[in-house]
C-alpha cells in the first residue's frame, strides 16, 4: 500500500519574530516493512540555514532556521511511503521472563528496550498503572498475548475524547477519568508496562482516516497518530495500537520512536523576538496512492 | 590566632584527636617534616601578628574581587573567606595522587566517549541502562554527534584523607568544574601571607598549568581554524560563581559573555558586539550542560545559548567541556567505574575512591531498607534541593520518604558508607585547630596527556557536614611541595605548554554588548553618585556655618537642587510641600543618601554591580577604590542616626574622594579603547542632564534678591565651579556670568558646552553606529537648544535642551543595548 502524507504545522506570533529554530521529526524512517520512496521538510519563510541528522533511536530529524524577522511560520513535511504487511507474531516467552532476557541482551534493540524500561519524561511508572496492567498481565501468559489484551481493555474501557486532554495532562489523569487521545492511551500502555518493569516504546506517525462508503473525506480530516510497540527478544519489535485495538496495525505509517512523545515531538522550537503569543494549527493529510 | 606552643612547637590549642591521620603532627606528636617551616613561622610570628595577616588576607581577597557577590540585584553580601592555613602536601605523595588522577582523567573521558558514542559499556552489560537512563543528566541529543576531543578537556576531583592516612577520592567533576580560578585566588592572597615559608617549602607555581589549559582550549577549535577566537561562557553577574568566572577570565585574558551575549546563526556561534557579530570558535563554558542549550539539551529552562548543540554538530564551534560530559559527574558511575576502565582501556584505578554502590541492584536496596542508618543516601539525579543525606541524621518522616523513593525509582540512588576523615589543621575563631577538609583538584587535558594542577581548593568540612553539600565560600590554599625528582620548569609550566605556543589575537575593537552596557551605566551611576554625594555635602556645610539659611527661602532652592541630583520628585507646588527647619531638610538629606533611584546608596550599589560585570577592563588599582565605595557605602547605611551632620558628612566626605579617584583612573588607567568611550559617554549624558536639572531647580524661578548671593553660590558648588568662578570674576556672582560658565563655556569641564563636545565626539568615534543619523539629529538638536534664539529664560533653555537629550540616552541604549526576549516554540498536533 501507497500513501502520500503532508503534515503542515503553522505558528501566527502575535508580534515580530527576529529569529527562529526548529527542530522537527517530519520525515519517516526505514522500518522492515516500511520503505520511504521520498520526503522532504520544507518552511516559509525559507529557511536560512538547515541541516538534516539522525537522532540517538535513529530518527530522521530536520533542523530549520529562520534568521529574519517573521510574525507566521509554517513547516511542512511531505512524503511517499510503502507499507508492507507485517509478518504475523506466533510466540512469545511468558511474560514474566522478559525481564531477564531483556536485561542480558547484548543487540541493539536490546539496548533501546531497556531504555524504554523505566520513567522518561511523560511517563512515570505508579502502582497504579501496575495494578491496571496486572488484569492484562496473568501469571504464565505469553507476552503478546497480555499487551494485546491490554490493548483491547484500553479500547473497551476508554473513551477517545479530544477535548478532555493536551500534551501536559498526566497519565493519572488519563487513568481516572478513562479518557483521553491516541498519544494519552499510547502513554497509557506503555506506562502500565514499564510499571512491570517491561519495556515499551512511544511511535509516532499517522493513520488514514477513512471515511464511510459514499462519503467524501475532507481535507485536514487526518491527524498525526501515535501506537506503542513491545520488543520480543529474539523476534523484533511488535506494534500495538491501543486506540484502534490492532495488533499489528496493518495501514499505519511510522515517523519514528522513542521513549514517549517528547522524544519525537513532529515540531518544536525555541524563538527571538518582543514577547508575544502564538496560535497553532496543524493539518495532516493522509491520501492512498496505490495499492 | 591562638600560637602558645608545647615542647614541639605546635599551639596547645592544636589537639589531634586520638586514632585518627593528623596532617600536623605524627604518632609520637612531633611534627611533620613538611610542616616545620609553617609551624616556625606561626611561633615566630606570635598570635597577634597572625591576627593582623589574616586581616590583611581578608582585605586582599576583597581586593581581589571575591568580597561580594549580588543576587537578583538584592546584595546579599556573602562574603567570601580564606582560611590562614594552607593544606601542605608532600612531593612524594602528591605524585601518587597525581598519577591517579591523570588516569582518572583518561578513563572518564572514554567513559564519555563511549556513552555518546559506541555504548559498549550498555551494550555488554558493563554498567545497567537503567542507571544511566534514569540521569537526565545523560543527553541524548548528544549521542552521535561528532565532537572535537577531548571530550573531558578540564576535570576536577575532591579528595580527602580517611582517618588511616589514605587519600580517597569523593567525587568526580566533569561538567563545568569549579575550584581552579579559587585555587589562584587563595595562592595571590596567601603567597603574600607568608613569603618566607612560601618560599622555603618550595611550593609548586600555578602558572603553568594555566598556560596549559589555553593551550587546551585551542585544540578544541574546529580543524580548520588557526587562531581560535575563544570565549569563557559564565553566568550571569548576579548569580553565584560568577566572580570566579570572571577572575578566571581576566587570568586566561578571554571575554566573559553571558548566554545572553551569543547567538547562533547560520550554525555558527557568534558574540554580539558593538561592532556586530562576531564568530566564536571555542566555548569554555562554566555553565552546566544541562543550562547550555534549552533547544536540545534538557532539562531545558530558557537559559543558555539557543543552537548550541547543533554549533557543534556541524562542526563549527569547540565546547569545553563538551555537551553531555555532565553525566559522569553523577554519583551513578561510580559502581560502575572500575569494571568501566577494566573494559575499556584493560586498566585498574589506580586512586581508592569511596565506596558506592548501586541501589538499582535489587540486593542492595534490600541491604538498605534492612539497616538505613549506616549509610549516606544520594539521590544521582536530585530533583529536590538536597541530593544526599546521612541515613542517621533523618528524622522516621524523612527517612520513610527517602525508602519510597529509593523502592519506587532504585536505579536513581546510590548509597556510600560514612567516611571519618583525617585532621588537618584549621583556623577557627582565631585558633589553630585540629580539622576536616577536602580538596578538589583539577586536571586539564590534551592530546593524551592529563596534566595535574599542583595546588588546589581546600574546603572545610564542617563536623557533620557533607562535603557534597559543603560550599566553596571558604576556602584553603592547597602547597604542593617540590622535590629534585620535579620534570617541571620554574613556572611550573609542562614541555607541552613550552611546545605550544599560542598564536596572539588582537581583541582591541571587540567589544562585548554585556560590557558596553555596563560599562555606560558605570559612568552614569558614578555620575549620579557624585553629584547627589556633592550636593549634599554642599548644603551640610553651608547650613552647618550659616544656620539662619533653614529659615530663608534658600532652603526651597537648595532642596529642590538635592532632590534634582538625586532622583527626588520636584515639589509640584509650594503649598503641596512646604520646606523648613532643620527636621525637614534632614530628612531630605536621608532620602537622597538613601537607596530611591538616584540616591547615594542605590547609585554606589548599581555602580559596584556594573563593575562587577566587567570586572575585566578595571584595573587592581581601580577595585581598590570600588571596594573601598562599597565599605563606605555600608558604613552610610549603617549609620542610623542621620541628623548628626557631622558623622554624615565625614562619611560623604571619604565617599567623595574615593569617587574623585575613580574618575581619575577612568581617565588615566583606561585604554581609550570602546569600553571607555561608553563609561565617558555615560558619564558626560548624566553630567549634562544632572546639570540642567540643578539650573532648573535653583535658577529656574529666580531667587529673591536678598537669597540671591547664597542661592548662586550654591549652584556654582553644586556644579563644581564655584572656585572656577571666583578666579576668572572678581566681584559677587552675577546670574548672566553664571550662565555663561555652566551653560556656554566650553573650557570648563563642568558645563553643559563641554559636556555636549565629549559627546559628540564619542558618538563620531564610535565606529559602529546604525542609528548615527538619528543619534546626531538629536544631539544637534540640544545643541540648538543651547544656543538658543533671543533672550529666552534659562528654564526654557533647559526645557530645549534636556529633551533632545532623554531622547539621544534612550535611542542609544535601544540601538546598542537591547536584548531579544526568547520563548519556548510549544505544540504538539
Amino acid at each position: 500500500m501507497r500513501y502520500h502524507v503532508s503534515h503542515t504545522t503553522e505558528y501566527r506570533y502575535s508580534a515580530q519574530v527576529i529569529n527562529g529554530h526548529t527542530v522537527a521529526h517530519l520525515r519517516p524512517r526505514q522500518t522492515p516493512t516500511q520503505t520511504v520512496i521520498s520526503s522532504e521538510v520544507t518552511t516559509m519563510p525559507s529557511a536560512d540555514h538547515a541541516d538534516e541528522y539522525l537522532d540517538a533511536f535513529g530518527n530522521h530529524v530536520s533542523y530549520r532556521a529562520v534568521e529574519q524577522v517573521h510574525d507566521q511560520l509554517v513547516v511542512t513535511g511531505l512524503y511517499d511511503v510503502e507499507i508492507a504487511t507485517p509478518t504475523p507474531l506466533v510466540w512469545s516467552p511468558p511474560w514474566e521472563e522478559l525481564r531477564t532476557l531483556v536485561a542480558t541482551d547484548g543487540s541493539a534493540d536490546g539496548l533501546l528496550a531497556r531504555m524504554c524500561s523505566i520513567e522518561s519524561t511523560f511517563i512515570t511508572p505508579t502502582a497504579d498503572l501496575a495494578r491496571f496492567a496486572s488484569w492484562s498481565f496473568l501469571p504464565g501468559r505469553p507476552f503478546h498475548e497480555a499487551v494485546i489484551d491490554l490493548s483491547h481493555r484500553i479500547f473497551t474501557e476508554f473513551s477517545f475524547d479530544p477535548s478532555f486532554s493536551d500534551v501536559s495532562t498526566p497519565l493519572a489523569e488519563v487513568l481516572t477519568h478513562r479518557r483521553g487521545v491516541c498519544q494519552d492511551f499510547a502513554h497509557l500502555a506503555i506506562g502500565t508496562m514499564r510499571s512491570l518493569g517491561l519495556p515499551a516504546r512511544y511511535v509516532s506517525g499517522y493513520i488514514e482516516n477513512r471515511p464511510p462508503p459514499g462519503v467524501v473525506k475532507m481535507v485536514g480530516a487526518d491527524a498525526s497518530h501515535a501506537w506503542c510497540s513491545v520488543y520480543i527478544p529474539g523476534w523484533g519489535w511488535l506494534d500495538v495500537d491501543p486506540t484502534n485495538d490492532q495488533a499489528p496495525p496493518m495501514s499505519h505509517v511510522t515517523v519514528g520512536w522513542g521513549r514517549d512523545y517528547a522524544d519525537v515531538a513532529p515540531v518544536r522550537g525555541v524563538v527571538f523576538g518582543s514577547p508575544a503569543t502564538q496560535e497553532l494549527s496543524v493539518a495532516v493529510e493522509v491520501t492512498r496512492i496505490g495499492e | 590566632m591562638n600560637v602558645d606552643t608545647t615542647a614541639s612547637g605546635i599551639p596547645v590549642s592544636y589537639v589531634p584527636t586520638p586514632g585518627r591521620f593528623d596532617e600536623l603532627v605524627d604518632e609520637t606528636g612531633a611534627v611533620r617534616p613538611h610542616w616545620e617551616p609553617m609551624v616556625k613561622t606561626w611561633s615566630t610570628l606570635g598570635a597577634n601578628e597572625i591576627v593582623r595577616r589574616q586581616m590583611v588576607a581578608e582585605r586582599l581577597l576583597v581586593a581581589e574581587g571575591a568580597g561580594h557577590v549580588f543576587h537578583d540585584d538584592r546584595e546579599i553580601g556573602m562574603s567570601w573567606g580564606l582560611d590562614p592555613v594552607p593544606y601542605v602536601i608532600g612531593a612524594a605523595e602528591w605524585r601518587d595522587i597525581e598519577s591517579g588522577l591523570a588516569q582518572r582523567t583518561r578513563v572518564l573521558d572514554a567513559v564519555l566517549d563511549d556513552l555518546y558514542g559506541p555504548r559498549r559499556l550498555l551494550l555488554d552489560g558493563v554498567i545497567p541502562t537503567a542507571a544511566v537512563m534514569g540521569s537526565r543528566a545523560y543527553q541524548l541529543a548528544a549521542c552521535g554527534v561528532a565532537t572535537p576531543r577531548p571530550r573531558l578537556m578540564l576535570y576536577a576531583a575532591d579528595l580527602v584523607r580517611d582517618s588511616s592516612g589514605r587519600w580517597l577520592l569523593l567525587r568526580d567533576h566533569t561538567d563545568a568544574p569549579t575550584g581552579c580560578g579559587y585555587a589562584l585566588m587563595n595562592r595571590t592572597v596567601l603567597s603574600r601571607l607568608y613569603p618566607e615559608p612560601f618560599r622555603h617549602l618550595g611550593v609548586s607555581p600555578l602558572s603553568g598549568w594555566f598556560s596549559d589549559l589555553r593551550t587546551a582550549l585551542s585544540a578544541v577549535a574546529p580543524p580548520a581554524v588557526t587562531g581560535p577566537r575563544t570565549i569563557l561562557l559564565g553566568p550571569k553577574p548576579q548569580r553565584p560563581g560568577f566572580v570566579e568566572a570572571s577572575y578566571l577570565a581576566t587570568h586566561l585574558g578571554y571575554h566573559l559573555a553571558s548566554s545572553g551575549d551569543l547567538i547562533t546563526r547560520g550554525g555558527r556561534v557568534w558574540l554580539r558586539t558593538l561592532g556586530g557579530l562576531e564568530q566564536i570558535d571555542v566555548v569554555f563554558r562554566r555553565l552546566a550542560d544541562t543550562g547550555s542549550d534549552p533547544l536540545e539539551l534538557r532539562p531545558s529552562g530558557l537559559g543558555g545559548v539557543t543552537g548550541l548543540l547543533q554549533a557543534v554538530r556541524e562542526g563549527n564551534v569547540g565546547v569545553a567541556n563538551s555537551l553531555g560530559s555532565g553525566v559522569a559527574d553523577r554519583l551513578w558511575l561510580q559502581p560502575f567505574l572500575a569494571d568501566a576502565a577494566r573494559h575499556l582501556l584493560g586498566e585498574t584505578l589506580e586512586l581508592a575512591s569511596v565506596e558506592t554502590w548501586w541501589v538499582g541492584d535489587r540486593d542492595r536496596l534490600a541491604a538498605v531498607k534492612a539497616d538505613p542508618h549506616k549509610y549516606v543516601f544520594h539521590d544521582t539525579d536530585p530533583v529536590a534541593p538536597v541530593a544526599s543525606v546521612m541515613g542517621d541524621n533523618l528524622s522516621d518522616w524523612d527517612m520513610t520518604d527517602w525508602l519510597d523513593r529509593m523502592t519506587s525509582s532504585p536505579h536513581r540512588y546510590v548509597v556510600q558508607p560514612k567516611i571519618v576523615f583525617a585532621g588537618t589543621p584549621v583556623a577557627v575563631d582565631g585558633e589553630l585547630r585540629s580539622g576536616t577538609a577536602s580538596i578538589r583538584v583539577q586536571t586539564v587535558r590534551i592530546g593524551d596527556e592529563a596534566i595535574v594542577l599542583r595546588g588546589g581548593h581546600g574546603r572545610h568540612v564542617a563536623p557533620g557536614q557533607l562535603v557534597i553539600n559543603s560550599s566553596d565560600a571558604y576556602g584553603k590554599d592547597v602547597w604542593v611541595l617540590t622535590d629534585s625528582a620535579d620534570r617541571r620548569d620554574a613556572t611550573g609550566a609542562t614541555s607541552f605548554a613550552r611546545r605550544n605556543r599560542l598564536p596572539q589575537i588582537d581583541l582591541r575593537d571587540s567589544l562585548p554588548t554585556r560590557s558596553a552596557e555596563a560599562l555606560f551605566w558605570l559612568g552614569r551611576n558614578a555620575e549620579r553618585a557624585e553629584a547627589a554625594t556633592r550636593t549634599a555635602r554642599l548644603i551640610l556645610g553651608r547650613t552647618g556655618s550659616d544656620p539662619a539659611l533653614l529659615e530663608s527661602p534658600w532652603l526651597d532652592h537648595a532642596v529642590s537642587a538635592l532632590r534634582a541630583v538625586s532622583g527626588g520628585r520636584p515639589a509640584e507646588s509650594e503649598a503641596d510641600d512646604p520646606i523648613g527647619g532643620p527636621e525637614a531638610l534632614a530628612s531630605e538629606i536621608a532620602a537622597a543618601l538613601d537607596d530611591r533611584s538616584g540616591a547615594v546608596s542605590n547609585s554606589l550599589r548599581h555602580l559596584a554591580a556594573n563593575a562587577g560585570g566587567v570586572r575585566e577592563f578595571l584595573s587592581t588599582a581601580t577595585w581598590r577604590v570600588l571596594n573601598g565605595l562599597d565599605t563606605e557605602r555600608a558604613v552610610l547605611s549603617a549609620t542610623t542616626d542621620r541628623s548628626d551632620p557631622f558623622l554624615v558628612t565625614e562619611c560623604l566626605d571619604r565617599i567623595m574622594v574615593d569617587l574623585a579617584a575613580l574618575a581619575g583612573l577612568v581617565m588615566e588607567s583606561m585604554v581609550r579603547g570602546p569600553g571607555w568611550r561608553f563609561l565617558d559617554l555615560g558619564r558626560r549624558l548624566e553630567r549634562a542632564v544632572l546639570l540642567l536639572g540643578v539650573i532648573e531647580a535653583t535658577l529656574g524661578e529666580p531667587p529673591a534678591d536678598d537669597v540671591a548671593q547664597p542661592v548662586y553660590d550654591l549652584v556654582l558648588g553644586a556644579s563644581e565651579s564655584l572656585v572656577a568662578y571666583r578666579r576668572r570674576y572678581r566681584s559677587d556672582v552675577r546670574l548672566a556670568a553664571i550662565e555663561d560658565l555652566l551653560v556656554h563655556d566650553d573650557s570648563n569641564p563642568r558645563s553643559l558646552a563641554f559636556q555636549l563636545d565629549r559627546i559628540n565626539e564619542h558618538l563620531a568615534a564610535l565606529p559602529w553606529n546604525p542609528d548615527a543619523s538619528k543619534h546626531r539629529r538629536f544631539l544637534d538638536a540640544a545643541a540648538r537648544g543651547r544656543l538658543g534664539e533671543g533672550p529666552d529664560s534659562l528654564s526654557k533653555l533647559v526645557l530645549s535642551v534636556r529633551g533632545p537629550l532623554l531622547e539621544l540616552i534612550r535611542e542609544l541604549m535601544l540601538a546598542w543595548f537591547t536584548h531579544p526576549a526568547r520563548r519556548g516554540l510549544g505544540g504538539i498536533s
